[in-house]
Order: C-alpha cells, then structure tokens, then sequence
C-alpha cells in the first residue's frame, strides 16, 4: 500500500487528509502523537544494586533510574537480592523489585539462564499490572537472555549496557563456557536496539569482536552535565524507531 | 457414559461439541533425534491429540540441518537449530538452547492462539516457566523421571541444578503428569507437592507398529541357533536398568536351559564391564551383546525372542515391558516403580525380587518350562496392552486433564491483561503441507 501511495501524489494527500480528519474527529492533539512516541514506562534489568553489591554496574543503574525518576518517567529497576527477593522497595522515585534464584547453579553462565526466568516473571508481572512497558535495558551479559527473551515476546525495544565484553575478561581464552558467554554478547549486540558502553576503547572493542556498527553504540558518559537529557533524548529515539518498525 | 448411538459422551456433551485446544508442547527430543524413550512419548502422543481435537503444536530441537516447521501427521512441529551451540557442558548447553526456543515461541505465541503450555522434563522448565508469566497461560508438567531416582540420589552440583529445575517446574504447573503412581508418590514426597495436583496417564504403545509379517525362522538365525531359545534385553547398559543383575543369573539359567541364547541390545557407560564379566561366566557364544539396533530389527527381535527381561533397579514407567506384551513376548520383569504396576503376577508377566539374580533365574527359567502357561500370559498380556495403554485411550486422558485445568482457569483472575496480538490463526489456517 505504501508504495502505491509513493507513486501515487493525489492519494497520499488523500490518505493524509483522511488521518487528519479522523485525529479532528477523535480529539487527539499532535501533541498527544508525539507523547505516545515518548518513553513513558521504563525497565531496567541489572544482576548488581545497592544495598547488595556497590559497583559500576550498581552506581550507573541507580543514575539512570534516579533521572529518568526525575523527568517523571515510570522506571522499574529489576535486581537480584536473594536476601530482599520478592520485595518492591520506592527509592528516589522508581521502584526497585529483588528476585532470587531458586535453582542452585555452578557457574555464572547457568546462574544467568536460570535467573532469567524469575527476571521475565517480574517483568512480565509489571506488564500486566501497569498496561504497558515502552522500553527494556539490560545491564551486563549476566541479564542479556532475559532481555532478549521478552523483547521478543512482548515486542518492546531492548537496548543493552556492556560494561566489559568477554574478549577483555578471558583474553585468548577460547573454551566452553567462553563461547557460551561471547555467543550470548554477540547475540544481544545483533538484538537490540542501541548499545551503551562506559568508554571509547569497550566502543572499539565492541566494533571490533561483534561487529557491531558505530552509530549503534553510544558512550554514556555520568559525569556529562546533559546525562540525563541525552539518556532521555535516547529512548525516545528507540521508542520511536521502535514503533515506526511495528507500525509497517 | 455412552449412548445408544455411541455419541453421547462426558455426562451428555456430544463429541462435536468438544472445544478444540491448541497445546504447545516443548520437549528437547523430538524423533527423529532421539535419545531416550521421551521423544517417542511426545510424538505418539501429539499424534493421537489430533484425533482428540486437540491441535498440538511442538517446539523441539533439530540436529544435523534438521530444523524448521513442519506438518507431520497433523502436528505442527517447530525445530530450532540446536547445531554448534557453545557450553561447558551438556548441563548448561541444555540451558542455552532454551535461548531459541524463546525466541521461537516468540513466533508461535505471533501466530497462534495458545491455550495451553505442556512442558516434558527439567530441559525446558526456564522457557515454560518464563512462557507461563509472559502470557498468563496455564502450565502443565509431565515428570517422566526423577535426577534423584536415575542416579539413586543428588550426589554434585550438577545434578542439584536438575533437581532444582524439576522443583521448580512441579511447583509452576497447574498440574503435574506422571506416568505410574509410582512417580507420583515420587513427585509428591520429592518437592512437597499436594498428591492432588498429580495426575497419573500411563504411557502408551501402538500394537500396530508390532503386527507385520516376517521370517521368523530365518531372521532368528542373525541371533541364534534354531535350537536355542533366545532371553532378550532391551536397554542402556546403566547402572539402573540392572544389566549386571541379568549377567549375574546367566550360570544359573544356562545350568537348567542350556538351550538359552542371551541377546543384549543397547548401549551405555557399563557396557565394558557387563561384557568382560558376560565372557568370563558364560560360554563362548552364549551372550550377544549388539549395541543399538535400528527401530524395525528391534520389534523383530523383540517378537522373535522366547522371553524379554527388564532387571531395573529405577524404573519411573517401563514402556519397554509395554512393547514387550505388544509382541506377544512373555516378559520378566522386577518389581520396581511403573514396572510393578503393569505387571501382575502371572496374570500378564512374570515379576521378580529387585537387585536379585537368584530371583531373575527363576522368572527366566519359568517361562521356559512352562511354555503353555507363558503362552497364557502373553495372551492376558496383549489384551490388556491393547485396550488400557493405546495412544488414542491415553490422549482422551490428557484432553480430561487439559479441560479441568482450562475450566479452572476460567475462573481465575490471573489472565493476560491485553490481546497481546490481534490476528492469530489456528493451524489448519498456516497453509503448510506435510
């Protein structure tokens, strides 16, 4: 239809003028179209938070959650707390849900796939309760499986935040459980929608292993003075993407 | 239940009036990759769902390029490429493949209205747990064995993760399928669970895939002397499946029937061992051990043998002792598990004192003394094996399970809040020859 449309001058005005009326009719302001391409309800997925583990991983997710709070999007942070599991505790504005693992593992390849199933029953939980979810970003390989597993089923964007790739931690280490965990690196890359690193050399190196294209990763930088405008400005950008592929 | 007309079924619903449910089925093995009885289960049994007016839809692995959709007897089936996936081990490469099932659930879940999740053993519980949550769609669980049972308790890490994942499985399914109570009590003593949430559905057999015609005189010659009488083991060569218990009582069988020819099929980590000990306590020639024989030599074989044993030492269902009946072979068998309740007594099968050659001897040895008795048995045995454990009886069950559980969910809250996806067709809709 829409390349009979392209051809087509006198009907794609048409088919314009028609969308017009029926946004007239039905009382819907552009600026509610522009809302609905916003990020309204976000989800972040990461193996490490406070009060358990303080760390990067815990440190970026908490800024992010913090400003997004502040902008007054609905944030969810998912995190693994054995000792808090099933909780939901409000912290400066978005709300922080503990999940335990109920398998006992031997590695942290099994430790992830295992946990993702309580991930996607969290998540999967907030979907329902709340109507929609707009965006989930997985933080570390360690949550990438339940990240691409909803992302597939609930048809949401997945962006994906790498704080070291496999080729940094094990260098020259080719064996099993390496490539298990490279595969699964290399998968959520191909998968989402945006990356994000913490420096230029993860950029390189993500380029360089993955083969990832330069303009799908972005360097989210804490300490800018536009962080919180930049990360906002960014998942409107998916968001809108997002819905731009469904809607074709 | 059934009316003059032998339409009337279910306290007054016509047959027609059944609702047709669409089952996805996940199991790691589908045929034709195939490595223990699970896979076998899971296709007779979809099969036979059709006939019940239930569209099964089966998310499996392929192997060797083998993978994609497929419509095979009315089943849709749905292959993943399980080829070059890296892991430390068969543990976590079980683990990893779920990662595509999900992902090709995604797809099914995009097309098809599901109305329910059937999940066959621990290989599967992150995807049908994580399934279950995403759409709020009932879970069932069939439990074919126990990590606890087939190695006789939880002994590494490796295998605490499998009892785990079982757990877990049992504890998410609305209901819980085991093959014998056997495994029911199992289950229920196992992971806690209420005994009222387990339902017992026997496996099955297709006594047709038996009724062919054949040389037997001149296939028996493979095995055999014409005059020997050939006792027939059909198994892994595995700790719990008690070959050794069988080589045990081979002096003691050969002493009074030295016309018996003992025929071992299968494979496993102790076939080593059972070997060097067959040679050193039997004559040359009087054990044969053949490794895995294809599908068809082993019906032959099992239909030409004088008598099958099964020695297991952990035995959840025993489909073996089924197919045995199926060929009309009189069977021994120990009294363990499912095994134990398929057979009574010299009514249709011979059972003997577990771990106990002593025992095994005598099974053996009374079968081939009493040829007119054994000929009894088997007939008692084929009957039985016809009427109770046929695919079709044993999907009419599952659809009953099926209904109680969909009639249960009705009547909950916990559903899915939207229409996840407007346009879903039903299979026959796909357009997708066989």
């Amino acid at each position: 239809m829409s390349n009979m449309n392209d051809n087509n001058p006198n009907l794609s005005a048409l088919s314009g003028k028609i969308t017009e009326k029926i946004i007239k009719r039905l009382g819907i302001s552009e600026k509610d179209i522009e809302f609905n391409k916003k990020a309204k309800t976000v989800v972040l997925i990461t193996p490490d938070f406070f009060p358990r583990m303080s760390n990067e991983i815990a440190y970026t997710t908490n800024e992010i959650a913090k400003n997004l709070a502040i902008k007054g999007i609905n944030t969810h942070l998912i995190t693994y707390d054995p000792l808090k599991q099933g909780q939901i505790d409000e912290v400066a504005g978005f709300k922080v849900h503990y999940v335990g693992n109920p398998i006992r593992t031997y590695s942290p390849l099994t430790w992830s796939l295992t946990l993702s199933m309580e991930i996607s029953r969290v998540i999967a939980d907030i979907f329902h309760e709340e109507g929609n979810i707009d965006l989930i970003h997985a933080h570390e390989w360690l949550t990438f499986p339940a990240g691409m597993h909803l992302q597939a089923a609930l048809k949401k964007p997945l962006l994906v935040n790498y704080y070291s790739i496999e080729h940094i931690r094990n260098p020259g280490i080719c064996n099993g459980y390496t490539e298990a965990v490279k595969q699964i690196e290399w998968m959520s890359s191909v998968k989402s929608k945006k990356i994000f690193v913490n420096s230029d050399f993860l950029k390189d190196c993500i380029k360089k292993h993955y083969g990832v294209k330069e303009n799908k990763i972005n360097i989210l930088d804490l300490s800018a003075e536009d962080f919180d405008k930049k990360i906002v400005r960014d998942y409107n950008w998916v968001v809108r993407e997002w819905r731009e592929i469904m809607e074709k | 239940m059934e009316g003059n007309n032998g339409e009337v079924k279910n306290n007054g619903k016509k047959e027609g009036d059944e609702k047709k449910i669409t089952v996805l089925h996940l199991s790691w093995e589908y045929p034709p990759h195939k490595v223990g009885g699970l896979g076998t289960h899971v296709q007779n049994l979809s099969k036979a769902e059709v006939e019940a007016n239930i569209q099964p839809i089966v998310l499996t692995c392929g192997f060797n390029g083998n993978c994609g959709i497929s419509l095979e007897d009315g089943v849709l089936v749905y292959r993943v490429d399980a080829d070059g996936i890296p892991a430390e081990d068969f543990f976590s490469w079980t683990l990893q493949m779920n990662i595509l099932l999900q992902a090709a659930s995604a797809e099914i879940f995009s097309k098809y209205k599901i109305d329910l999740i059937h999940a066959h053993d621990w290989l599967v519980t992150t995807t049908a747990v994580a399934l279950k949550h995403i759409y709020r769609i009932p879970l069932v669980a069939t439990i074919h064995a126990l990590e606890s049972g087939r190695y006789g308790g939880i002994k590494g890490d490796r295998q605490m993760m499998i009892h785990d994942l079982e757990g877990k499985l049992v504890f998410e399914a609305w209901r819980v399928i085991c093959c014998s109570n056997f495994m029911k009590y199992s289950v229920v003593g196992t992971f806690c669970c209420p005994e009222d949430k387990v339902d017992v559905i026997p496996n099955g057999v297709n006594v047709s895939d038996f009724e062919f015609d054949y040389n037997r005189n001149e296939f028996k010659r493979k095995y055999a002397m014409p005059e020997e009488k050939i006792v027939l083991f059909v198994g892994r060569h595995v700790w719990e499946k008690g070959l050794d218990v069988l080589i045990g009582a081979i002096p003691m069988i050969l002493e009074r029937h030295p016309e018996a020819k003992f025929v071992i099929t299968g494979d496993g980590y102790l076939r080593g061992q059972c070997e060097s000990l067959a040679n050193q306590i039997a004559p040359q020639g009087k054990v044969l051990f053949t490794g895995y024989l294809p599908d068809k030599e082993l019906k032959m074989l099992m239909k030409t043998a004088d008598v099958m044993v099964i020695p297991s030492r952990y035995e959840p269902f025993g489909i073996v002792a089924l197919e045995g009946l199926a060929a009309k072979t009189p069977i021994v068998v120990a009294d363990t598990g499912g095994l134990g309740e398929i057979v009574r007594h010299e009514e249709n099968g011979i059972k003997i004192w577990v771990d106990n050659s002593e025992s095994l001897a005598w099974g053996v040895n009374y079968i081939l003394d009493n040829p007119e008795r054994a000929k009894q048995i088997v007939e008692n045995g084929y009957k039985e094996v016809k009427e109770k454990y046929s695919w079709v009886s044993i999907a009419k069950q599952t659809r009953q399970v099926y209904e109680r559980i969909l009639a249960e969910y009705s009547r909950v809250n916990w559903k899915p809040r939207f229409n996840f996806w407007e346009k879903r067709n039903g299979v026959s809709e796909l357009g997708i020859k066989e």
